[in-house]
């Protein structure tokens, strides 16, 4: 899910910066520190929109670096337990299927299938297939959309992994998309 | 900074002059650059943030008041954070994290057109509905009010009626349908 937030940050510049330059570098480091990195709060910081303040730098007496403290808006992707959403199939084998939404990555454990989903080893590419009495077969392979509920999070340094399931009304994968 | 100010608009990032009346009560506070005196922080353990149910819609004090976006103008958002990489001036590194939610959104995206997605934002009651569940209903294709009240658990409360949700689905429906591409 993505929200817009105001974010704060502390920029420490060693004095080889402390130029004409000076204002491109603090934002070219937060740009460096920021983007693209998960905070623990606020999920995956996708971007930074844009900047609202800039503080004063702020020598420090010990390291010699200046502390700029600078505000900026970012667009930021967090999920939380219970939600709806819908993801991409990358990988299929007998343990379930993980699959992506966005940069997150989701895990869906063969037991939080509904249980007329078999895994067939023989399709390629390998997939879950349901087939019904009226012929109407339905698959789950790389590529599909499904829209899965996450039932669990952990947010690690570098990547934020969810667990979900299928096994519920409505869910399940999504042809038309 | 204007307060009111829609992302999505081209002219987002030009300068206005600030609306201190216009100003919404319910924006989330912009953090200060003065900081308070430096304090130990004790390290974060998992705790209530990372357990917090979107079943209620109540999704702490970091994101109750924090503007949420659906696809579709995530989408318009980074398409115009693209365009304008190379302009400002300063570098920024490749952001593999921005071309996997690019990729995502521009997949799941229902809508193309944003004065579409303005409008189905202001036919959408927000006294009545949380910002999430908007969010929910413009990601998700629901088609009835059983799939909405079985997807979206937070709908089960009493200002909310059948009515009310069958209402702003077909409203959707037909934003979907009769909107000429962008």
């Amino acid at each position: 899910m993505f929200f817009l937030k105001h974010l704060h940050r502390t920029i420490r510049l060693p004095p080889q910066y402390f130029g004409p330059q000076l204002r491109t570098a603090v934002l070219r480091k937060l740009y460096e520190e920021v983007e693209g990195r998960i905070d623990g709060q606020y999920g995956y910081i996708i971007s930074v929109l844009n900047i609202v303040e800039v503080g004063s730098g702020v020598l420090q007496p010990m390291t010699g670096l200046a502390e700029f403290n600078v505000v900026y808006q970012a667009l930021v992707m967090k999920v939380f337990k219970n939600m709806v959403v819908d993801v991409v199939v990358t990988v299929v084998n007998t343990l379930g299927f993980w699959a992506d939404l966005g940069p997150l990555t989701m895990f869906v454990a063969a037991a939080l299938l509904p249980s007329y989903y078999k895994f067939d080893p023989a399709a390629s590419p390998a997939a879950y297939v349901n087939e019904e009495d009226n012929g109407h077969e339905q698959r789950i392979e790389k590529g599909m959309a499904v829209r899965a509920r996450i039932i669990g999070i952990r947010t690690d340094a570098t990547e934020i992994f969810a667990v979900g399931t299928i096994k519920e009304d409505y869910l399940g994968p999504q042809p038309g998309v | 900074m204007n307060g009111n100010a829609d992302p999505m608009d081209e002219d987002y990032n030009d300068d206005v002059e600030l609306d201190v009346e216009g100003m919404d009560q319910e924006m989330e506070d912009i953090p200060s650059i003065y900081l308070p005196p430096r304090q130990l922080i004790p390290p974060r353990t998992a705790s209530d943030i990372d357990n917090i149910d979107a079943g209620t819609a109540q999704l702490g004090p970091e994101f109750d008041k924090a503007k949420c976006l659906m696809i579709a103008e995530v989408k318009v958002i980074l398409d115009r954070e693209k365009r304008e990489v190379g302009k400002a001036g300063v570098e920024r590194p490749h952001n593999e994290v921005l071309e996997k939610t690019l990729a995502y959104c521009t997949r799941f995206s229902a809508f193309t057109n944003p004065h579409t997605i303005r409008n189905l934002k202001r036919s959408i009651d927000p006294s009545k509905w949380y910002p999430f569940e908007v969010a929910l209903l413009g990601n998700l294709t629901i088609e009835s009010v059983e799939e909405a009240r079985a997807l979206i658990q937070s709908l089960d409360r009493t200002t909310m009626d059948d009515n009310e949700i069958l209402n702003t689905l077909n409203e959707l429906q037909n934003l979907r349908k009769y909107t000429a591409p962008a």
